[in-house]
């Protein structure tokens, strides 16, 4: 574990300084800025399976980031491997960062030559937070995360734009209080 | 919105139609009189789930030589450098794809292949048996297919490997696999990972139980060398082509997981 951390907390630090570092390069939790998280309008429950953020009452705020850095690295996008043909592979295994946008303008643009490029543009963007959300769920779950609900607003400021500043964000939120409100358990 | 959703899987799933051997790969429908003392030979049994017509398959990947990659990491550059104007140009909002997210079709040597259930050695109402021809070398785990072709998840999250020598039988055990949203009738899975995972896409989940030097060898194989695969963890790896990612099903002393870490169960300790 103590790895995995200094390999986090190495690679946040990469951005610059941050203000208040305390442990191994991280920020002081404090000094990270987080979005609204309230759940207790209905309808953000029930779109709670789109919009989530994740919390583990066990974890620090450094291994949160651990976590979060390593599940994160799985939304790196690339193109479906041929299968059969040819998957580079060599040891010891690197894993990469993710900086990518999304999969599916690269992974799966035939789509839009089966349907109208403007129900693509709608559905597209819908099937990708599916298929990242899955993702971050099947790596996060077994380490003891849940997920809560949160505005749709408040998930894509801890979704998008730089990738180590959403880090941040969502490892104060997993690794702070637990919610009262807005477990997802569906 | 979910129904239109759960039929873009469909259209999104790798084409299962176009199944063609990898290269270097048989598949034998009849037991061989003698082995071949160049090749490596793989015997497994798997499980017959099944999505729809398809069959829910293992991808096998053997780790290939240094030149292997070399020569297919250069290629891919260079199929990459003359795409690139059209790429550029077709670019949506500017962004390029870069080269890992560059289809290429490679027509140098192949790695890895599905085991398909359609081309056995025994046939079996909850198993088949396969017999399978292929290079020698060390081989992992990788992931599950939907039909005979394509990826669909990867065993990403933790697997296993093993090394398939030549002249002999290296006896897999037996392979499992099916959709693992809600239980499933597959033994020895990890499953019921959530129903709303199936809402953007397939999640499959592959188990393994070892061969055992106890255990019976196929009365068609008994003249031959068949000896039980010794498997050995593998930590987390990429593969961002994969529609979903997962990991094999622990494996009582080979493979186990402490959080998100994989356990080398031989060691008890963490696999970088």
């Amino acid at each position: 574990m103590r790895g995995r951390l200094m390999i986090a907390a190495g690679w946040l630090a990469c951005s610059g300084p941050l203000a208040g570092q305390t442990v191994e390069g991280l920020p002081d939790p404090a000094t990270i800025t987080v979005p609204d998280t309230s759940a207790s309008d209905p309808e953000v429950l029930k779109e709670g399976y789109k919009f989530f953020y994740f919390h583990n009452p066990s974890v620090s705020f450094a291994e949160a980031s651990a976590d979060i850095a390593e599940c994160r690295s799985f939304l790196a996008s690339g193109a479906p491997p041929s299968v059969p043909g040819f998957i580079p592979w060599t040891e010891p295994i690197k894993r990469k960062q993710n900086s990518g946008p999304g999969m599916f303008g690269a992974t799966y643009g035939l789509i839009g030559v089966g349907i109208t490029a403007g129900l693509a543009a709608i559905i597209m963007p819908k099937m990708e937070r599916g298929v990242r959300n899955n993702k971050l769920r099947r790596c996060m779950e077994p380490r003891g995360y849940s997920r809560f609900a949160l505005p749709e607003a408040s998930w894509k400021v801890l979704n998008q734009g730089d990738e180590k500043q959403l880090i941040l964000m969502q490892a104060r939120l997993a690794s702070g209080p637990r919610p009262v409100l807005g477990e997802v358990t569906e | 919105m979910k129904r239109l959703l759960l039929a873009l899987l469909i259209l999104l799933a790798p084409a299962p139609a176009i199944a063609r051997e990898a290269k270097g790969v048989t598949a034998l429908k009849v037991a061989p009189a003698a082995l071949d003392p160049t090749k490596a030979y793989l015997l497994l049994q798997t499980s017959r789930a099944k999505s729809g017509i398809f069959s829910i398959e293992h991808v096998l990947l053997r780790i290939p030589t240094q030149a292997e990659t070399d020569g297919y990491m250069a290629a891919k550059k260079v199929a990459y450098a003359k795409a690139l104007p059209n790429l550029t140009k077709k670019a949506k909002d500017g962004r390029v794809p870069t080269i890992e997210e560059f289809a290429f079709d490679y027509d140098g040597p192949e790695n890895a292949f599905n085991t398909k259930n359609g081309n056995f050695l025994i046939d079996g109402a909850e198993m088949r048996t396969l017999l399978l021809e292929v290079p020698a070398g060390t081989y992992v785990l990788y992931g599950t297919s939907l039909g005979s072709s394509g990826l669909v998840t990867c065993n990403c999250l933790g697997t296993v490997k093993f090394e398939a020598k030549p002249g002999q039988i290296t006896n897999m055990g037996s392979l499992y696999a099916d959709k693992v949203h809600k239980p499933s009738p597959v033994p020895h899975l990890e499953d019921n990972v959530g129903p709303s995972m199936f809402s953007y896409g397939f999640i499959f989940g592959a188990g393994l139980v070892p061969a055992s030097a106890a255990d019976p060898v196929p009365d068609l194989l008994k003249a031959l060398p068949v000896i039980p695969a010794e498997y050995h963890a593998v930590g987390l790896f990429h593969e961002p082509g994969a529609a979903s990612i997962n990991r094999l099903a622990p494996v009582p002393g080979v493979l186990g997981y402490r959080r998100g870490a994989v356990i080398d169960e031989r060691t008890g300790d963490p696999v970088q």
